[in-house]
């Protein structure tokens, strides 16, 4: 027997959990993919959808914290599995937020589907939703791995968001300016890019999580 | 500053080497949980303290362990007196078949003491101190063995009590007790701390992460880690600490 291994009991209910973690990070992942695909092209059922998964996601985080609350209280959890059950309460509650996040950016889709916003913004748009989509991956993977390296790149992988961000505000006050009578239609595209940003911030806080489960201190202020 | 120092500690049972380089130290009104798996020998540690290891022939030790400083195993060492100085409480109660008062009056007795006065006045605080005196303050005169395991085990604390110890050892207190009387004996070691030094023993880690100050890891033998106990449950620095923690062991 190589692995060391706690009561049959303990491990199982460990094993469950993760396995209803993982299912909520794959949720929150094709709900940030649907929103990519709303932005090319709206379609009320995938709308309906991201709502619906959305609503999913609450109830499956709150089932789950219910399942860590009594892990804890009858197993004992102590050290690594005490800070990573304690740590995977805080994750899976970033993880519900992407799904909000989402449910608000459909939303946000659905009032300016009509709207001719220009092509640039919305492709800067989709890249920044396909990109978050891989900070959202490697996010979800580096908690349940302990990847402190690639924890730390999270933070990094932000700027490009950032970059992205930026460059659509720009473009969105230049049509303002250029086009003052379309203003009121495509102010909600900042809302919009705001969402987004956010969700990739969700990344970024599962990531520092992560290092701070791992060290106990967190990224760039203790340590 | 220490009440109890253990450097370089070796013991042995005939041939059997059981504690193996120890270095260890308690500080002054601070709580010492030792935990470690069955036959690693915490017992023969905490009785190593008090000297009880001498009963047994075949017992050795090298190395050196000091209580305020003086050589525990000094030819000078009075072993009565160091008795008085480091009280044991044992994991069964084990109350004498005598009255409650003359239970904790026992050990005033044994040390020369003939002043009733003075011996009342003992009992009652000691009995306060283990909070143990509202329930039995009115059948003093009634027989020990009539108490529950907790009463009883807060009557062998004040019998350890009533010799004015500095040091407390205490291996598996609460093993047979229920969860009540548990917490009560807990609370009591926070009280406790205030004016003596106490060296825990428990399989409980839960109640070592409750009661102690500092935890120390003991396996086949050897010390593997002594950190204070918050560090030591949450993000111990040795990985066999680690695994006996997570019940990822053997
Ligand atoms: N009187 C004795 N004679 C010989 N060997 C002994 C004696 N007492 C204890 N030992 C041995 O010393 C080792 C340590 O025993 P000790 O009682 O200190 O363990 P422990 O950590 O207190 O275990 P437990 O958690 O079961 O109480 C064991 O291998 C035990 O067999
Ligand atoms: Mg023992």
């Amino acid at each position: 027997m190589s692995e060391k291994t706690p009561g049959i009991s303990f491990q199982n209910r460990m094993d469950n959990i993760v396995d209803d973690y993982r299912e909520l990070g794959n949720l929150a992942i094709r709900l940030n993919g649907d929103v990519v695909k709303l932005l090319e092209n709206y379609d009320e059922s995938v709308h309906k959808s991201i709502s619906a998964g959305s609503s999913t996601l609450d109830i499956k985080t709150i089932n789950l914290e219910r399942v860590c609350i009594r892990f804890m209280a009858t197993e004992q959890p102590l050290a690594k599995d005490l800070l990573f059950i304690e740590s995977m309460l805080r994750v899976i509650s970033h993880i519900k937020r992407v799904g909000h996040l989402c449910a608000k950016i459909a939303d946000s889709i659905r009032n300016i589907h009509e709207v001719p916003i220009p092509e640039k913004i919305l492709n800067q748009m989709a890249l920044m939703g396909e990109y978050i989509g891989v900070m959202l991956k490697k996010s979800f993977s580096v908690f349940l791995n302990h990847d402190l390296d690639k924890a730390r790149e999270l933070d990094r992988d932000d700027d490009k968001i950032d970059e992205l961000y930026d460059s659509i505000l720009n473009e969105v006050t230049s049509t303002m300016i250029n086009d003052a009578e379309f203003a009121p239609y495509i102010i909600d595209t900042i809302f919009l890019a705001r969402y987004m940003e956010r969700i990739a911030d969700k990344a970024v806080s599962i990531g520092s999580r992560t290092i701070f489960m791992i060290t106990l201190k967190r990224p760039g202020i203790d340590e | 500053m220490y009440r109890i120092t253990a450097e370089h500690l070796n013991t042995y049972f005939g041939d059997a080497h059981i504690l193996k380089d120890i270095s260890l130290k308690v500080a002054e009104n601070t709580v010492m949980a030792l935990i470690g798996p069955s036959g690693c020998g915490k017992s023969t540690f905490l009785r190593s303290i008090n000297r009880m290891n001498d009963l047994i022939a075949s017992f050795k030790l090298e190395g050196t362990l000091l209580l305020d400083g003086n050589d525990i195993y000094s030819k000078n060492m009075d072993v009565v007196d160091l008795r008085r100085r480091v009280g044991m409480v044992f994991q069964k109660p084990n109350p004498f078949p005598k009255s409650i008062f003359e239970n904790v009056a026992y050990g005033l007795r044994i040390h020369g003491n003939d002043d009733e006065d003075y011996i009342a006045q003992r009992v009652e605080e000691s009995l306060k101190s283990a909070a143990i005196w509202d329930e039995v303050k009115d059948k003093l005169d009634q027989s020990a063995l009539g108490l529950s395991g907790g009463q009883q085990q807060r009557l062998c604390i004040a019998r350890t009590i009533a010799n004015n110890p500095e040091v407390i050892l205490m291996d598996e207190p609460c093993s047979a007790l229920d969860p009540i009387s548990t917490l009560k004996i807990e609370d009591l070691i926070h009280e406790l701390k205030k004016d003596y030094t106490i060296v825990i023993v428990t399989h409980n880690m839960q109640q070592a992460s409750r009661v102690s100050d500092f935890t120390s890891f003991f396996l086949n033998g050897e010390l593997i880690e002594s950190e204070k106990t918050e560090k030591l449950f949450v993000s111990p620095k040795e990985k066999k600490t680690e695994e006996y923690i997570t019940g990822r062991f053997g």
